[in-house]
């Protein structure tokens, strides 16, 4: 296990390498993209629980904080889809240095699967993507989180320091929240991939739906129902750390019994 | 200033980020300023706090490390028969260890919240090198005007006695109510208050620094002046400062009650480091 650094200067990104624990490792590296704010702190658990699990049984393992969350250079507010994206990039070379893994897979959970599918682009050689509980339109999730503050605390004026918005402890920028708004994982083809799978900890009608349009895309893939609801959107679960024991070993189930490409 | 990873600790199962200040910046004889884990939250604090906290003192010229102790965050948990709160105690002392080896820092100030806050406590009573803490939400031993404030709103509004009444005799005889209780994996107990207090005096006469914050939202805690009235008969010698931020929850979720906090935690450690002092000598 290796913390350290990388990326640009002025914008260095953590990061935690997982070597292959086996003594033949798979040629496959494993790229984890968190979620951001809040579920961020609630999630690194369990994703550090996921990142032992996958290189047990031989992969090589890289989770990340993007710029401006976590450890990651930046002040929270400078986030912006944009720079996460061009982030995600930056991890998943990162990844094949490191490791020389010859062909990477995606776990991204929350805005995290939404982050990996934007990111995706011609240059990578991806074998998985999983979506875990995916942030499909930006627009409800910026509204889910709204709500949360709203019962968090009814009289808050969210805009009382400045033109951020502040939204369960943390700063959101008006571009911040304008690229959130613009994702949109049912008009967004995803390319350069033979397998995108679902791994829901709920059934809901949009990752149905999201499943239906990768499949009609050409796409091998499952969608997994692990029933261990999460919660999101739970005033009572909002900072509880997320305990997701069998979601993670069906996500490593997922990536040892996929196809090759 | 430049952040960088570290894997801390005898058997390197310690992962933190150390904040190095540009050198033009750095005075002699200024503490290395250490974040302890709050609760089971990894090393970049409450809301990021301890990375807003750390940059803010790099720009000061402080060393800062962020870090996390065995079993929370990225730390392994080490293979041996100590008692949890003792190897909290170890790992941190492990890293004053390892800056005094690498880098010659002898004097440290420990910040800590929740539980990290009664962490800092634990091992500023045990190592010398500790010259300064900072808890947050700390000890929360009840005083006769806490059981005042407590009650009296109780006895004004009958209804709402009752209602405690009520609830508090589910609690006793409901098994739901029991199991979700029971399920609580992390509650908090405080060693005796005799014992805390015996530590603080010695930490005074050791010269020790002591800056308490408190919320204004914690459970045991209801007013200002409760830590001097816990500690009544510690004599503080001045070394103590008390800070009360009525409108602040327990982990200072909101931005501004939380920017506050860090102007009055900078505007003191700058203080009780007395830069000008320290380089005139």
């Amino acid at each position: 296990m290796v913390p350290f650094y990388f990326g640009e200067n002025k914008k260095q990104l953590f990061g935690v390498y997982y070597a292959s624990e086996m003594q033949i490792p798979l040629e496959t590296g494993v790229l984890i993209c968190p979620p951001v704010a809040q579920e961020y702190i609630r999630t690194y658990l369990v994703i550090r629980q996921l990142c032992f699990l996958l290189s047990a049984v031989g992969f090589h393992v890289l989770k990340f904080d993007y710029f401006a969350v976590g450890d990651s250079a930046g002040s929270s507010e400078e986030g912006s889809v944009e720079q996460w994206k061009n982030d995600v990039w930056t991890a998943y070379n990162e990844l094949k240095d490191m490791s020389g893994a010859k062909i990477v897979s995606i776990i991204g959970l929350r805005l995290g699967a939404a982050l990996a599918a934007e990111a995706i682009t011609d240059g990578m050689i991806l074998k998985d993507i999983v979506l875990w509980d995916p942030v499909i339109l930006g627009k409800n999730y910026m509204d889910d989180l709204r709500q949360l503050q709203f019962l968090l605390n009814p009289h808050k004026n969210v805009f009382a320091e400045n033109e951020n918005e502040e939204i369960l402890g943390f700063p959101f920028s008006e571009r911040m929240v304008r690229s959130i708004e613009n994702i949109n994982l049912l008009t967004k083809s995803i390319p350069n991939i033979a397998n995108a799978h679902i791994a829901a900890s709920e059934d809901k009608l949009q990752y149905r739906q999201l499943y239906e349009k990768l499949k009609s895309a050409g796409l091998d893939g499952c969608y997994r129902i692990i029933n261990e609801p999460a919660n999101w959107n739970s005033i009572r679960d909002y900072d509880q750390a997320l305990l997701a024991n069998n979601m993670i070993h069906a996500i490593r189930s997922i990536l040892l019994s996929s196809k090759d490409p | 200033m430049m952040e960088k990873a570290y894997k801390f600790g005898k058997k390197k199962n310690l992962v933190g980020i150390g904040l190095w200040p540009d050198a033009t910046l750095v005075r002699n004889n200024r503490p290395a300023v250490l974040f302890l884990n709050a609760g089971l939250l990894h090393r970049v604090g409450p809301f990021r706090f301890n990375v807003d906290m750390a940059r803010i003192l790099a720009t000061a010229g402080y060393y800062t490390i962020r870090f996390d102790v065995s079993g929370i965050g990225d730390s392994i948990m080490h293979k041996d028969s100590m008692a949890y709160s003792e190897r909290i105690k170890g790992d941190v002392i492990e890293i004053m260890d390892f800056l005094q080896e690498q880098f010659g820092i002898k004097r440290f100030l420990l910040i800590g919240l929740c539980s990290g806050a009664e962490n800092a406590h634990a091992v500023a009573a045990e190592d010398r090198r500790v010259s300064g803490i900072i808890m947050m939400d700390g000890f929360t031993y009840p005083t006769i005007f806490f059981y005042l404030l407590d009650y009296v709103p109780y006895f004004m509004n009958p209804l709402r006695l009752i209602n405690r009444v009520v609830n508090r005799i589910k609690k006793k005889f409901s098994p739901a109510v029991k199991e979700n209780s029971n399920n609580q994996i992390f509650v908090r107990q405080f060693p005796p208050k005799e014992k805390v207090a015996h530590e603080l005096d010695e930490m005074v006469q050791r010269g020790v620094n002591i800056l308490n914050i408190y919320s204004g939202k914690i459970t045991g805690y209801n007013y200002a002046n409760q830590y001097r009235d816990m500690f009544r008969s510690v004599n503080f010698k001045g070394k103590m400062q008390l800070q009360f931020f009525k409108n602040a929850d327990h982990t200072f979720s909101s931005i501004a009650e939380r920017k506050r906090m860090m102007d009055c935690i900078f505007g003191w450690i700058e203080e009780k480091n007395n830069t000008t002092k320290n380089d005139n000598n």
